[in-house]
């Protein structure tokens, strides 16, 4: 007998009616149809509670996929508009070093062309100089021979005591130690020193009694032709050129 | 060098210098330099400078000059004292010694110091002693 047919297996009793045991049967058993029914209700209802949490779960996924994608999409805008004005300053720094570049070609074109005038004026005034020794005017009361002129010579200061003296070129020791005892014979120098000889160029180191226009002593005095490329109150430097024979 | 040497002779000797050079054989052994140098048949200085004339090395007059101590690592006292020579500057591993002779023995100090270079400056023999005394005081 089944739960679908509960009458089925009923008898009639010989007093009208089912038996009652069989009545009881038939009762136990839709009991029993009933709680399975409960239990598959129970399960379904628990199976409905789980797939909708998990349905819950998926729609918060969802919407936070769609937020994400809000984002992602102002993000790419926000991107794309620096990268536009990214675009606009590199060509604005692109044309401002384009002019800069111009103003500076025009500068060295300025340069290259002061730099043409001077060095045709340099020329000019080479040119100039070495004409008149090439072909000097006889002169019979002329000064003695002096490649360097006593004006621009003494154009210097009053030295102090202590001086130091680069001279050159000395090509032997005889040159050298003539200049040496030279400038030990001069009145102002009371002692002298050769600190250092390198190259054909002597450093001599002068000890003065005073102050005094050691230069002018030199050129007045000294059996050379100097010149003096540099003067400094402690320190000179000469070219020494040993003084021409007289004819 | 004996050529250098000779040269630098010949230019004391034109110098009026070298009156007596007969005594340079009388002295086997030793230095030609020293000997005119211990006579005094010629100065200090002046045969100095010839050498850097002939040479073409430098000359540094040594008057005044302080000894670094420090330098005396490289170059111990006792060679320095044997070979006339005074350490003056040690700069970017070159070291510049003044030396009284054109030829100083300083191969102990090349041995040990393989990759040191060594800048030789002519100075009077008179003045290395001097400053070398100043070391030892």
């Amino acid at each position: 007998m089944s739960a679908a047919d509960p009458h089925h297996a009923l008898r009639r009793a010989l007093v009208g009616g089912y038996r009652v045991a069989d009545v009881e049967v038939a009762l136990a058993q839709l009991d029993l149809a009933l709680a399975h029914a409960r239990i598959d209700l129970d399960s379904a209802e628990r199976r409905l509670a789980v797939l909708e949490r998990v349905g819950a779960e998926q729609r918060a996924c969802l919407e936070e996929a769609r937020q994400a994608a809000n984002q992602s999409a102002q993000t790419q805008l926000e991107l794309e508009r620096e990268h536009d004005e990214a675009t606009r300053a590199a060509q604005q720094r692109i044309e401002s070093a384009g002019a800069a570049a111009a103003r500076d070609r025009e500068t060295v074109e300025r340069l290259q062309i002061t730099h043409e005038r001077l060095a045709h004026t340099v020329r000019q005034l080479t040119r100039d100089f070495d004409e008149p020794t090439a072909a000097p005017e006889p002169t019979p009361a002329a000064a003695p021979v002096l490649a360097f002129p006593p004006q621009a010579i003494r154009a210097t200061a009053v030295t102090g005591t202590d001086v130091e003296l680069d001279a050159g070129p000395f090509n032997d020791l005889a040159s050298l130690t003539a200049f040496e005892r030279s400038l030990a014979e001069l009145p102002p120098v009371a002692a002298v020193y050769i600190r250092r000889y390198e190259a054909k160029r002597a450093t001599l180191e002068l000890q003065l009694h005073q102050p005094s226009d050691l230069i002018q002593e030199m050129t007045t005095r000294l059996p050379y032709r100097l010149d003096v490329a540099t003067a400094d109150s402690d320190r000179i430097s000469v070219t020494v050129f040993p003084e021409a024979l007289p004819a | 060098m004996i050529a250098t040497v000779e040269s630098a002779l010949d230019d004391l000797r034109e110098l009026g210098l070298l009156a007596l050079l007969d005594v340079l054989t009388g002295r086997p052994g030793e230095r030609p330099e020293d000997v005119l140098l211990d006579l005094k048949l010629v100065d200090d200085h002046a045969l100095a400078l010839a050498f850097a004339i002939r040479s073409g090395r430098p000359y540094a007059g040594l008057q005044g000059v302080v000894p670094d101590h420090r330098l005396f690592l490289y170059v111990p006292l006792h060679v320095a004292q044997r070979e006339r020579i005074l350490p003056l500057a040690l700069a970017d591993s070159c070291l510049t010694l003044a030396s009284a002779y054109l030829d100083p023995d300083v191969s102990s100090v090349e041995e040990r110091f393989p990759t040191m270079q060594l800048e030789l400056v002519v100075s009077p023999r008179v003045e290395v002693l001097e400053a070398l005394q100043r070391v030892g005081a």
